[in-house]
């Protein structure tokens, strides 16, 4: 177990003239945990942050024309000069927006009116030769007005119904759920027609005053003009794409320099105030005290006092300590839950114990080198904390599928080359030995269990929690009830005479009854007498199903590994399945079902492995010493993934 | 126990289709933001574009969306559902899985006699004319009737023409609209229960009288708080189906002095103690009741051993969620403050 970055707090201090130099130089130092101010801060006394405004145009900016807001290299700059150049540039970019806009707005409404006209079609040749104006011209006509539109589906089915209100429907062309047509009616009864209409969600279409000419003539003209109103949309947002790639660098610039004058300025709700004097408190690593002091050489007001944190009363927040190899491994832990302060860090314990097993459930060297392969690509390319994990987890699977004897599946192919080493007990075929690859699987299930609870005992003396260290189910009682239990059965196992009534008085009932009376004992040990809290009876019951539910779990946790054996069997097996089908296919087809079974097999079963082992992981290790909770290592530093809150 | 059927695999797939289709159901997040809509057509967009009713507003324009053309496409959207299953399991006609086909021919019926009364000729705009293949009479025909022996002459080769011939009126006096709505819904709801106790399923006839308690509760207690009606009024009018709540036990209730006595001893009831149990707050008893029956209906959804309890469950909660969007649409286009419409919805 590797332990976790030792702290110190710190309180910076001076006058109030140089906090913002003072904030400055905290953020660049970049291992500076803030932390809140109690009583009046700085931001109290100032008025909003004035770097606001030119960011919160830049993202304007950056919404108008598509420009990514990128972090540049930090250069000082006038902020004066540097706003007129935001406007200029914002200027532009709106009215480039605006006539986009409108083009847009334009492209669309005439393109849903293409869509309505294209549906009249009409029955034959009369839609060729009906003239638009001329229908039009049918409204103003004295006994006659007519409507043009659409009608759902299902309101048509209802039109016969009104046959007899004297409305006429001249249907031009329909789509899945629309009729298109003219209702023509007298205009004595268009009053009621239009009621009519109304009901049955006839949507009335008006023909726009620059329609001319026959109809097909008239969806021509349109499309022409959607056509060109396209190309228009297109130069506009070419305009605004040139914009931003002309001003890029500029708007960089002034994007790196304003948000990092802006997030200094908001540390401002961090300092606390007291006359002229300004104090900023927050943790450091222990590690980089004279980096981060000599940071502040110079400032002549600036007093920086360190002292050791104090896990117990201060919430003191928790950096990981790892190796190169655990380091990724991280990514669990904190998916879990980061350790105290004052616990250890179980990153390195998971490493190698998720390497271990995984690589025991998914041996394969073909297979094992392609996830390695896989995760070089994504951990380089891609920057996944992920493919770094599976970089080791490959590389782990490389080395057991070696000892297994397997490549991509074919069980014999090591099999010259462990001969002609000498080496007759290799390649260990799982499928052949499937007993000892079950034992197996149990034996390492016991000594991760084993090892869980001796952490879990360090621990507990560690912070001086007794019932944890002595009187738990992961305590001393719990490990001397577990290792008499598997001693026994051991025993019968091989025939080796274990047990009597001393053995099991004192190494099965004797612990069973200390975790039976854990709550009264740890009281006892605190000095606080033998006594139990709440009624006799619940006490009684509730410490019976506890001790019930452990001597439960140590079974189920300890049967719970035969999946790692299982899994040694099922890859085995797997991929048996997939050299028999490629064996049906013939030879055409057999290096195909070759490859596509070996990579559905890595696909499946590696992440069922994956999840299988991280659930070993949490369930079977975790929950015996770790019980998380602790607060992530922070640093205070500019955040340019977020342009304004 | 579960219900042995004829179906093949016992509906299996169609229920498991059922169980994915009700796993896309509108979500409180999906409601909130439907509510936030300020337009109908805004309201249409969100539904087209971020729910499962895609499909159903699939060629439609939203912009000017009609809300009645809206709530019409998601009615017919809800019968489409449950036709497909009809059709798709050869049930479209079975004496229980038709239950929402019947159901539609009795409230069209009684909606031909409001306008009958009423001397107006209008029912053709909200006539479900899509149904027309599947049902006893013709929809269409139906929205012709002026008269109540016309509609008598329409129902004669249909089991409600025995029905309604009592209430035929003298001459020039209205039909009896209330008594031909009770012997309506009263044959209904009997016919279904019976269809269920043939399918021997005892638990999906207990679900269907529970339906018949959450209607006789919320009308009653209306009857008692606006016209202090007494027992023999309320029970004139109620449904006599019991479900949860024995007769006995109702009865009482209709014997309530007023209506918060009624609340009180509604409160004694097994629906007080559910709601007790729930959080629900009883004093606004329609409320109250509609969503007590949410809460068993879906837990009957999840829990069914029987194929027609699902069917009949998922439908129920499907149509809750259509009247909830249809409640929404409404509050929308006439400006309720949201949280009033938030009121006005059943959901978790």
């Amino acid at each position: 177990m590797s332990s976790v970055e030792k702290m110190l707090h710190c309180t910076v201090s001076g006058m109030v003239s140089e906090l913002d130099l003072v904030l400055r130089r905290i953020n660049d130092s970049g291992c500076f945990h803030i932390e809140p101010a109690s009583g009046r801060t700085a931001a109290e006394s100032s008025t909003e942050n004035p770097y606001y405004i030119p960011l919160r145009k830049l993202h304007e900016f950056s919404v108008l024309t598509g420009h990514k807001l990128t972090p540049d290299t930090f250069i000082e700059t006038n902020t004066e000069i540097a706003e007129r150049e935001i406007d200029a540039v914002l200027e532009r970019a709106r009215e480039l927006s605006e006539k986009l806009k409108i083009s847009e707005d334009q492209q669309s409404s005439d393109t849903r009116f293409l869509d309505q006209l294209s549906h009249i079609t009409g029955p034959g040749d009369f839609s060729a030769n009906v003239d638009v104006k001329q229908v039009l011209s049918l409204d103003e006509h004295e006994n006659i007005k007519f409507r043009f539109g659409k009608m759902p589906l299902n309101s048509f089915e209802k039109l016969d119904y009104y046959s007899d209100k004297g409305l006429y429907f001249l249907e031009y062309g329909s789509t899945k759920d629309f009729k298109y047509g003219f209702v023509f009616a007298a205009t004595v009864c268009i009053g009621e027609v239009d009621r009519i209409l109304e009901t049955l969600y006839f949507e009335r279409i008006h023909i726009p005053d620059f329609i001319h000419g026959d109809i097909h003539t008239a969806v021509k003209e349109l499309t022409e003009k959607v056509s060109s109103e396209k190309e228009d949309v297109a130069q506009r947002r070419k305009e605004l794409e040139q914009l931003s790639a002309e001003n890029a660098e500029k708007i960089n610039r002034f994007f790196t320099y304003f948000k990092t004058v802006h997030d200094i300025y908001s540390l401002r709700a961090y300092a606390a105030m007291e006359n002229e004097r300004f104090t900023v408190t927050g943790f450091i690593p222990a590690a980089e005290n004279d980096r981060f002091r000599s940071l502040f050489d110079g400032i002549g007001s600036v007093m920086i006092e360190t002292e050791k944190a104090d896990g117990e009363k201060q919430k003191v927040p928790v950096k990981l300590k790892c190796s190169r190899f655990s380091e990724p491994f991280t990514m669990f832990v904190n998916l879990y839950g980061l350790p105290g302060y004052k616990d250890l860090n179980p990153t390195t314990f998971l490493a190698v114990t998720y390497t271990l097993l995984f690589g025991i459930m998914f041996g394969d060297l073909g297979q094992g080198l392609l996830v390695a392969l896989l995760g070089f690509f994504l951990a380089r390319k891609k920057n996944m904390t992920l493919g770094r994990i599976m970089e080791r987890l490959g590389i782990s699977s490389m080395i057991f599928g070696t000892l297994y004897g397997s490549v991509f599946g074919f069980e014999d192919l090591l099999e010259p080359v462990y001969e002609s080493l000498g080496i007759h007990f290799l390649p260990f075929g799982a499928i052949s030995n499937i007993n000892t690859v079950l034992y197996a699987a149990i034996g390492i299930g016991i000594l991760i269990i084993i090892i869980a609870i001796l952490t879990n005992i360090v621990m507990g003396f560690k912070t001086k929690d007794y019932e944890r260290a002595l009187f738990s189910n992961n305590g001393i009682a719990g490990l001397v009830f577990y290792s008499a239990i598997l001693m026994l059965l051991l025993g019968g196992v091989l025939g080796i005479p274990t047990g009597g009534t001393a053995y099991v008085l004192l190494l099965i009932i004797l612990p069973l009854v200390i975790m039976f009376l854990k709550e009264p004992l740890t009281a006892l040990c605190r000095g606080e007498g033998f006594h139990i809290e709440g009624k006799i009876g619940d006490f009684i019951a509730s410490s019976f199903f506890e001790c019930f539910e452990y001597v439960l779990g140590f079974a189920t946790n300890t049967l719970s590994f035969v999946r790692v054996g299982g899994f040694v069997l099922s890859h085995a097996g797997m991929m048996s399945v997939v050299l028999a089908l490629s064996a049906m296919a013939g030879a055409g087809g057999s290096i195909i079902v070759i490859i596509l079974g070996n990579i559905f097999v890595m696909a499946l079963e590696g992440l069922l492995v994956g999840i299988q082992v991280l659930r070993l992981e949490y369930y079977e290790m975790f929950s015996r010493y770790y019980t998380g909770g602790g607060i992530p290592f922070k640093p205070v530093r500019v955040n340019f993934t977020e342009v304004i809150e | 126990m579960r219900a042995e059927t004829n179906y093949s695999g016992d509906m299996a797939a169609t229920v498991a289709r059922m169980h994915a289709r009700y796993g896309r159901r509108l979500t409180k997040e999906n409601y909130t933001q439907l509510i936030s809509c300020t337009n109908v057509s805004d309201a249409a967009a969100y539904l087209k574009h971020n729910t499962s009713y895609s499909k159903a507003l699939e060629g439609v324009d939203t912009v000017n969306i009609h809300r009645g053309y809206l709530e019409e496409l998601l009615r017919r959207h809800f019968y489409e559902d449950y036709f497909n299953i009809g059709r798709f399991e050869k049930i479209v006609d079975d004496e229980f899985y038709n239950y929402l086909t019947v159901k539609t021919e009795i409230d069209e019926i009684l909606i031909c006699i409001l306008h009958i009364n009423a001397g107006t000729d209008d029912q053709i705009a909200t006539l479900p004319i899509y149904m027309n293949r599947y049902t006893c009479f013709d929809l269409t025909e139906l929205a012709r009737m002026r008269s109540f022996d016309q509609l008598l002459e329409l129902m004669k080769k249909t089991p409600y023409y025995p029905l309604l011939l009592p209430y035929r009126p003298s001459n020039g006096e209205p039909v009896d609209y209330r008594a031909c709505e009770l012997r309506l819904r009263t044959y209904y709801f009997r016919r279904l229960i019976n269809a269920a106790h043939d399918l021997d399923d005892r638990e999906l006839a207990e679900h269907i009288a529970s339906r018949v308690d959450v209607i006789n509760v919320i009308n009653a207690y209306r009857l008692k708080k606006h016209f202090n009606a007494d027992r023999e009024q309320i029970a004139a009018l109620m449904i006599p189906v019991y479900g949860r709540i024995s007769e006995k036990k109702i009865n009482e209730l209709y014997d309530a002095a007023d209506a918060n006595e009624y609340i009180a001893l509604l409160s004694k009831t097994v629906y007080g103690r559910e709601a007790a149990k729930t959080d629900t707050d009883l004093s606004s008893p329609e409320s109250a009741m509609t969503f007590l029956r949410y809460k068993h209906i879906k837990r009957a959804f999840a829990m069914a051993q029987s194929p027609a309890l699902s069917f009949f469950a998922y439908h129920s909660l499907m149509e809750i969620e259509l009247n909830n969007i249809v409640r929404i649409i409404e509050g929308i286009r006439y400006n309720v403050p949201s949280p009033e419409i938030f009121e006005m919805i059943i959901s978790d």
